[in-house]
């Protein structure tokens, strides 16, 4: 793990991007999968003959082979950008995982007692439908923003980091969910 | 590749694609696919991919890549023998 912890910090929960962002990605590659049978067909009906040296329904057949086995490397990455692309809460601070690719990763922290703002922002009918949406942290100064997109359960998320903040000493924090008023620092949490 | 000619009333595409140019490219894949897949398994160990899913997951991925690298060498083979 490339994460060191503090003495006495211990990890509350890690918060991941819904399941579905990473089936409707791998679902591209299993759809790509019937990609060079579809060409299959479609030259099939076309006046064309192909002269190999060999049985062309075998080169055909290789020939997908290395397809499907691109494919399938395709599909490890998605999941390994997927599964490493985290936000790990601590009783300290969040920790903000961003893995791009397998050559580029932002790890970046935000003390709890920092964190002003937390709102959620839920678009779209599957996003409502299936649970997921994007969150975000904001500080008081300049430092950066904290998102996390396509989040599962993003009010969940919400309401777990809040109760990270209650039970670790943060006092102002303000929440905002999207479309909503915030609320004042020192109001009841919602 | 050679141009397209026409004979009676089909296209004939020529495709001289060997036995010995499929091997190379078979090799090719193992090469790329063995350096990609070094650099999975040192993600999925380094960056903290937990027990049970780093297991499934590598279980899965090899079992497919070499599935999928023993039927290419079968086909290939097969092909060999039909050139």
């Amino acid at each position: 793990m490339s994460i060191s912890f503090d003495q006495g910090e211990v990890v509350l929960f890690e918060v991941r991007k819904h399941w579905f962002v990473l089936v409707a990605e791998l679902g591209f590659c299993v759809l790509g999968t019937l990609l060079p049978m579809v060409l299959y067909a479609v030259v099939s009906v076309l006046p064309l003959t192909f002269s190999t040296p060999g049985n062309g329904l075998l080169l055909f057949a290789v020939c997908y082979t290395f397809w499907v086995l691109a494919l399938i490397v395709v599909m490890a990455y998605l999941w390994t950008d997927y599964y490493l692309d985290v936000w790990v809460v601590t009783n300290q601070r969040v920790i903000d995982i961003e893995q791009r690719g397998l050559f580029s990763r932002e790890v970046a922290t935000m003390q709890l007692s920092k964190i002003q703002d937390i709102a959620t922002d839920v678009r779209g009918f599957i996003a409502t439908m299936i649970g997921f949406g994007d969150v975000r942290i904001q500080t008081a100064g300049n430092e950066r923003e904290f998102v996390i997109r396509g989040v599962a359960y993003p009010d969940k998320v919400r309401a777990q980091v809040e109760a990270a903040l209650e039970s670790h000493g943060a006092i102002a924090i303000k929440l905002n969910t999207a479309g909503q008023a915030a609320v004042p620092p020192g109001e009841p949490l919602v | 590749m050679q141009p397209v000619v026409a004979r009676g009333a089909d296209i004939v595409i020529p495709l001289p694609i060997t036995a010995g140019v499929l091997w190379g490219v078979f090799v090719l894949a193992l090469l790329v696919v063995g350096a990609i897949s070094w650099m999975f398994v040192h993600h999925w160990g380094y960056y903290g991919v937990e027990g049970n899913n780093r297991v499934f997951v590598k279980g899965l991925y090899f079992t497919a890549c070499i599935g999928l690298f023993v039927l290419s060498a079968l086909l290939i083979s097969a092909y060999a023998l039909t050139s």
